[in-house]
């Protein structure tokens, strides 16, 4: 299976040099939060999880053509 | 079956302690929410053209909406809507803690208080109506001790807005609190209550306001509020020091009164997670709060500056912190203590510290004008200035007429220095670093600020799906801007109408789409996302009218000489929206149906259902 995360802001410093998105081939369904240790981010990033625009939370466990975007908090009030 | 509004609102008259309840049709909510929409409607239809906001003639409007009705997350907000003192023109102001769902019980869905009493007095408002009792014995207080003596003499459970000596004395950047823990913060609605000698409004209700579908509603409260409790656990822990450090890479934060470009050792020292190890943060929560975004902290010394009690967020510890070369965050929390306590807008009071320091170091205001040196980095100075401003004494006296009238009194071409657009000073976002907030800015009808449209936000990832955004547009995107403006402006108004605290989205990651779901099983509408969203469209619309009648236009919606000079380092290295503002401007106006000095057409009007306000335009 294969799915796609889409880090924005500041987490884009996670991202390979000249990508924009990192994709991500599964031999099996794994959490986000694996998902995103997989792919090299911090374990502390605590980030907003959307998947195919809907708020998921870091259990949610990733299906084939998932697309994942990876944000901080905005809140700057 | 209820619709989450009692359709009817209280009416207080302080000049004769009269009151009395006001029937509100169902339409003005379907229109207008509540809140910042609700209150502007009211201010536009009985007050006249540049009425005086210190005058009786003013009016004050403190809105809720229909979330109020039920626990649902982020209900604790209310808006405060009057003529500000600083800017003389159309103002709302925001707060939360416990009033809003405490005030929607006695039975009104706003309250509207007009006129001025012939003595200090505070309004204590019941499910039996409303008391004028006398606040001789508060007048002078701060907004915490005043907050203690009242709930020591009406019992732990009812809810208290509060003035502070600031407010009493008339400071046009007086707040008001709520509950001592969350603040009204911006444009002086303090000193309008001051100037009509009310120091505090007190609400106590048990009445349930009906709703269309109360079993579902609740449903969805509990089950978001557990929800959004994980989702936002990174934000209850780390609020809004949160972000100091990513805000300064960007180039977004404050430095040195706008002057300077990068301060990444003073951001270190400032944020999260050196905020939270040398303050002991606890999160603080408001009522029906999953997330408690407010800080408690302790700061064990030095002496003078040690304190327990309400910490400082992002925008005070950028203005009052980088914005001033201060990384002393003992200092910072002291001298916003002081803020919370006396009553004013910590926003304001950083900007004017910092414009003093600015004209101190370039020799334009002396020892002698400033009672001694005033430069950047001295946290104990900041802390002074901050009583000084607070208490209309010392350099206080510069500011009557807030950062313009500052400028015009000292000269020397200190206009060219103040950061402000219609004498609102500049909250702690810049609009170099993200290029929306420049047209947001310009085009706020309070003035800059960075929450009734939060193009910063998307810098950091906000965006909504169900209006057509997947994805957070880039922060540079001139050809954007406008668009982005456009967007959370809507967003934001509408929030601010519900009223609804922005954050449960921003920082605990609700969707506008569960928004809307527990909206349709209060109010039983079945809106779509979109049309909630809608609502901001007319709430701009009416707050505008209200602008155009003052008098402004499109010569007033401009941004400030030091946004046309771009950083030679850091985030926002080499750009600024500043040179294309025009432009931007001109596409933002045709975005919301206005002509091209900034005037709504009068076709605008009539298609967005605001038919009886035509005689406005």
């Amino acid at each position: 299976m294969q799915v796609k995360v889409k880090p924005v802001s500041y987490f884009k410093k996670y991202l390979p040099e000249g990508e924009s998105v990192i994709t991500k081939e599964l031999s099996s369904p794994v959490s986000v939060a694996e998902l995103l240790r997989l792919c090299g981010f911090p374990a502390d990033i605590q980030p907003l999880i959307t998947v195919n625009g809907r708020r998921k939370k870091p259990d949610y466990v990733v299906a084939d053509g998932d697309e994942i975007l990876i944000a901080p908090p905005a809140a700057g009030g | 079956m209820g619709n989450g509004y009692w359709g009817k609102v209280l009416r207080v008259n302080l000049t004769d302690r009269t009151f009395r309840e006001e029937a509100v049709r169902e339409e003005v909510w379907r229109k207008l929410l509540g809140g910042a929409g609700y209150g502007a409607k009211v201010l536009l239809e009985e007050t006249a053209a540049k009425v005086d906001p210190l005058s009786p003639e003013n009016k004050i409007i403190f809105g809720i909406g229909c979330l109020q009705s039920v626990p649902a997350p982020g209900s604790a907000k209310w808006s405060v809507i009057t003529k500000s003192p600083l800017t003389k023109t159309y103002l709302d102001s925001a707060g939360a803690g416990t009033w809003a769902p405490v005030f929607k019980r006695t039975g009104y869905d706003s309250l509207i208080v007009e006129g001025r009493a012939s003595e200090p007095l505070y309004l204590y408002i019941t499910d039996t109506g409303v008391e004028f009792r006398p606040a001789h014995h508060l007048w002078g207080k701060t907004t915490g001790e005043t907050t203690s003596l009242l709930k020591e003499e009406l019992g732990r459970n009812v809810s208290v807005l509060s003035i502070g000596p600031a407010g009493e004395r008339l400071v046009p950047i007086a707040c008001i609190a709520s509950d001592a823990i969350s603040f009204a913060g911006r444009g002086g609605a303090g000193a309008v209550m001051g100037a009509k000698n009310l120091k505090a409004i007190v609400a106590y209700g048990t009445k349930e306001c009906p709703v269309f579908d109360r079993e579902t509603a609740h449903h969805l409260c509990r089950e978001m509020m557990k929800e959004l409790a994980e989702r936002g656990a990174g934000f209850s822990e780390n609020g809004t020091p949160s972000v100091i450090i990513p805000f300064e890479e960007m180039g977004d934060t404050p430095i040195k009164y706008w002057t300077g470009d990068v301060w990444p050792e003073g951001a270190r020292l400032l944020g999260t997670p050196h905020y939270n190890e040398v303050l002991h943060t606890k999160p603080l929560h408001c009522l029906h709060c999953p997330v408690g975004c407010h800080r408690h902290v302790r700061v064990d010394g030095p002496p003078e500056f040690a304190m327990e009690g309400n910490g400082p967020e992002y925008e005070t510890i950028a203005m009052l912190g980088s914005n001033l070369l201060i990384d002393d965050l003992a200092a910072v929390t002291k001298a916003n203590e002081f803020c919370n306590m006396l009553g004013i807008d910590t926003i304001s009071a950083g900007a004017w510290i910092g414009f003093l320091m600015e004209c101190y170091e370039k020799g334009i205001l002396t020892d002698a004008d400033l009672g001694g040196p005033v430069r950047w980095g001295d946290g104990h100075r900041m802390v002074e200035l901050v009583q000084q401003i607070a208490l209309g004494e010392g350099v206080g006296r510069f500011f009557k007429d807030g950062i313009v009238g500052a400028a015009k009194m000292i000269g020397k071409g200190t206009e060219e220095l103040i950061v402000h657009v219609k004498n609102l000073d500049f909250p702690a976002h810049d609009p170099r670093a993200v290029f929306g907030l420049g047209v947001n800015y310009a085009t706020c009808p309070i003035g800059a600020s960075h929450e009734r449209g939060d193009p910063q936000a998307t810098a950091l990832g906000l965006c909504y799906p169900e209006l057509g955004w997947d994805e957070p547009p880039e922060r540079f995107d001139i050809n954007r801007a406008a668009e982005v403006a456009y967007i959370v402006t809507n967003t934001s108004l509408m929030y601010n109408s519900l009223t609804f605290c922005k954050f449960i989205v921003k920082g605990a990651g609700m969707t506008l789409t569960e928004l809307t779901d527990i909206f349709n099983a209060i109010t039983g509408w079945n809106w779509t996302p979109a049309e909630l969203a809608d609502v901001g469209k007319r709430v701009i619309t009416v707050q505008r009218l209200i602008n155009v009648r003052d008098g402004i236009r499109r010569k007033d919606d401009v941004l400030p000489p030091k946004m046309y000079i771009t950083a030679k380092e850091g985030g926002r290295m080499g750009k600024t929206p500043a040179a294309e503002h025009e432009r931007v401007l001109s596409e933002y106006y045709a975005m919301r149906g206005w002509d091209e000095d900034g005037v709504p057409r009068r076709e605008t009007v009539e298609e967005l259902g605001l038919g009886d306000l035509l005689q406005y335009v």
